[in-house]
């Protein structure tokens, strides 16, 4: 007992002076990210990024052979401007499938550019003869910035609160609406979410297991995928109303690189970013 | 009039607190009720026949080799999925036509139901959005509450109401997979007497139903009934709140998905070729001009359920066991056996219903077997069914002139209904009529044979529903007080507006 303790100690002092050693924090589950808001994006008008998804069909019967018929799309993130909403300065993201030949809707995100909360969500819903617009709006219910579950499972846009004062386990709560205001109309009913966030560090080859699980491509097999291996890896899980979405960031990458949302597996396949630029 | 006077207090005790909030919505494009297409009886090859005459390619082989019909498949397995999601973003196809072809195998002939079986095929695999997690698939929280009714609700809200879009539902709670595309919803909910902060709600869903057969041309509503519970702060529903309550516990919808990105699970079936042999279909679109009641049936509205419309009232399981069970008449109906005085029948003998009615009215004869199956004895989807006051009704009619005792053996019993609107019962199969015993001879369009027994149409309800109304059912059927059930809430006045109802019991035993 006297020992545990004393080990605990020198852990703490560890801490204090700088931190562990490398090996040491990936075996300790309570060793957080000292630098969470590093992870934060450097987005700038004109980025660009890649983000493959493999879709688990839930609805099909269940003796199918479903590891091996996942459905796979390529999606391009984008950033062409910026744009001033009424909650403040954001970046507006827009999302299109490279799939060629399909009618497949575009997606616009508005991020707070400072707290990068997702603030707004627009997307088409397939329809006979085009697409009929959905937009959904989220406010924090503290003012402060909170993780948001969107509303697709098929694409990775659920967004966590990256900034120092994040760690561990916390629980943050918002409030969506339909449509572009930025609160609810009068009378109209909204609904109130609660949300857990937990960081984590997650060890290389735990992030390479998940990549093989679901993308035939490995870490190793090409070159952007290689260098995901280069960085250490912090991992997001978001919990809220008994879903879960499990994210893996690095620094300096724009967007998750790899992404369980229950439904839907994704991971980051290219980058073409201002801080990236050489 | 003492039954008159205990109808009138039914309303009063069950009605919803005069205080309740309403919200419905009805998606502006209605989707088109399709058949489902089983995979144990392989009914989708014969269109894919046709698809790779047209196509050049083999859709009809990649199915035989890997969903091969045979009892091995379960029974529930079909394209119920496919068809969900073209009802919801294709045209409905609404006709016959011959392809112009001249070359290769020539003039092909098409009907609606070969090219919705293309469509169901064109979308069996499409990335969809999900929302809720699949029971019983051993994956995420595997809840039998979820998905819960706050975040259903806030689901509706988005899709149908905000976007006039329909969206699909996994319908059964258990593990089976039933799909519908739901386009309609109500919401009453008002403020619980006994707990600050929470309210009591109750939920209709619309659907288009797939009991009917493959070349059916419309919507044939599907509806269901739930309840539910859940706290509101500041105005806004608490998500993770919401409990399903009464018989909604164990049946309720499992998860919900909108299609996103169509896509075939056959690699030899191609969606942009589909799309091109598919007719132009009802560019109008579904029925999107009628009112809510025609979908969602009345709430709160009684009087209207009353009116003279011969739009038919959709009636969902729970509100027609309910209606079964009442025994109390707003006016006089008299049904009996033809062979007065008789109670005791063997398996396959003949028996015939007749009656006369106070009121004109639209007449309805179900029979409940002692294990709690129902059975639609009259009408036969598609015939009128009305009566005159004081003329005499039979059951079965022309040209059928009996129907047949069947199994199991016990007390069975046949419920009269005559009501002043006419009914849509959900689930009722309308694909074919049962088999009669011994005799299985049936013209087509459904029609039995004059000197076959006559069996009625059977109802495909998915299995969680199946068993409930089972067991609800067979209480029934032994005289067993319902009065205690939840379904006593179901206030069958509001429901039906003003009915007669009469019941007729005989037993069925083994040959002697």
């Amino acid at each position: 007992m006297l020992r545990s303790l004393r080990i605990l100690l020198v852990a703490i002092l560890l801490v204090l002076a700088g931190g562990l050693p490398r090996g040491l924090a990936q075996q300790t589950s309570d060793n957080l990210p000292s630098r969470l808001d590093e992870l934060r994006p450097r987005w700038e008008p004109g980025d660009r990024w890649t983000v493959e998804t493999a879709s688990r069909p839930l609805h099909i019967r269940a003796d199918a052979d479903q590891a091996v018929r996942w459905s796979s799309l390529r999606w391009q993130f984008e950033i062409p401007a910026t744009e001033d909403l009424s909650s403040g300065d954001c970046l507006r993201v827009e999302v299109t499938c490279q799939a060629e030949g399909q009618a497949i809707p575009k997606t616009v995100l508005w991020l707070n550019r400072d707290s990068h909360a997702l603030q707004r969500i627009t997307t088409g819903l397939p329809v006979p003869g085009g697409f009929e617009e959905l937009t959904m709006s989220y406010e924090s219910a503290s003012g402060q910035p909170a993780p948001i579950l969107g509303p697709l499972s098929a694409l990775p846009v659920d967004t966590p609160v990256l900034y120092g004062g994040a760690k561990g386990m916390q629980t943050f709560s918002y409030t969506s609406h339909l449509g572009t205001g930025e609160s609810k109309a009068l009378g109209e009913v909204a609904f109130a979410h609660q949300i857990e966030q937990q960081v984590t560090s997650l060890p290389q080859e735990e992030v390479q297991k998940l990549f093989g699980q679901h993308f035939t491509k490995s870490l190793e097999d090409d070159p952007f995928s290689k260098s995901l291996a280069e960085r250490p890896v912090t991992e997001i899980r978001l919990r809220s109303q008994g879903r879960e979405v499990r994210q893996l960031w690095q620094e300096r990458r724009p967007w998750p690189i790899y992404c369980d949302n229950g439904y839907t597996v994704s991971r980051l396949v290219a980058v073409d970013c201002k801080e990236d630029r050489p | 009039m003492r039954c008159v006077l205990f109808s009138l207090l039914l309303v009063i005790v069950s009605a919803p607190p005069a205080h309740a909030v309403v919200e419905e919505a009805v998606a502006k494009r209605i989707p088109w009720s399709g058949y489902w297409w089983p995979v144990a009886k392989g009914e989708l090859l014969g269109p894919l026949e046709k698809y790779d005459a047209l196509s050049g390619r083999r859709a009809q082989w990649w199915e035989l080799e890997n969903k091969p019909p045979g009892p091995q498949v379960p029974s529930w397995h079909g394209y119920c999925h496919g068809w969900s999601a073209a009802a919801i973003l294709e045209r409905e196809p609404v006709a016959h036509y011959v392809t112009g072809a001249t070359a290769g195998p020539g003039p092909i002939a098409l009907g609606v139901g070969e090219q919705k079986g293309w469509l169901s095929a064109g979308h069996a695999f499409d990335v969809a959005n999900y929302y809720g997690d699949r029971y019983g698939d051993g994956e995420g929280s595997e809840d039998i509450q979820d998905i819960a009714p706050d975040m259903l609700w806030q689901l509706l809200k988005t899709f149908i109401q905000q976007r006039g879009v329909a969206l699909v539902m996994d319908l059964d709670a258990g593990e089976p997979v039933w799909n519908y595309p739901v386009f309609a919803y109500r919401i009453e909910y008002y403020a619980s007497p006994v707990s600050p902060g929470w309210f009591d709600g109750s939920l209709q869903l619309c659907a288009a139903d797939d009991a009917v057969p493959p070349d059916y041309v419309g919507t044939v509503p599907h509806l269901q009934t739930y309840t539910f519970t859940f706290q509101m702060r500041g105005g806004a529903v608490v998500l993770g709140s919401g409990r399903w309550t009464g018989y909604s516990v164990l049946n309720h919808p499992d998860f919900a998905w909108y299609p996103y990105v169509a896509m075939p699970e056959n690699p030899e079936l191609q969606y942009k070729t589909v799309k091109s042999l598919v007719g132009s279909g009802d560019a109008a679109g579904a029925r999107t001009n009628v009112a809510s009641d025609v979908w969602l049936g009345y709430g709160r509205n009684s009087e209207a359920a009353e009116s003279g419309s011969d739009v038919p009232l959709p009636l969902s399981p729970l509100q027609l066991v309910a209606t079964i069970a009442d025994k109390t008449s707003d006016f006089g109906l008299d049904a009996h056996l033809t062979e007065f005085g008789r109670v005791n029948y063997q398996v396959a003998d003949p028996y015939a219903i007749a009656g006369s009615t106070e009121e004109d009215g639209y007449l309805y004869v179900l029979h409940v077997s002692p294990d709690g199956e129902l059975t639609l004895l009259h009408p036969a989807p598609g015939i009128d069914n009305r009566v005159a006051a004081g003329t005499t009704f039979h059951v079965p009619g022309p040209p059928a002139n009996h129907c047949l005792a069947t199994g199991p053996f016990g007390s069975h019993r046949i419920k009269v209904l005559v009501t002043k609107r006419p009914l849509m019962l959900t689930g009722l199969d309308r694909t074919a009529p049962r088999t009669a015993i011994g005799k299985s001879k049936t013209k087509p369009g459904g029609k039995a044979d004059d000197d076959s027994g006559w069996q009625g149409y059977g109802f495909r309800f998915f299995p969680t529903q199946h068993k409930q109304v089972k067991a609800l059912l067979t209480d029934y059927a032994y005289n067993k007080s319902l009065e205690e059930e939840p379904l006593a809430q179901i206030a069958t006045r509001q429901v039906l507006g003003r009915f007669a109802q009469d019941e007729i019991t005989f037993y069925v035993g083994p040959p002697e």
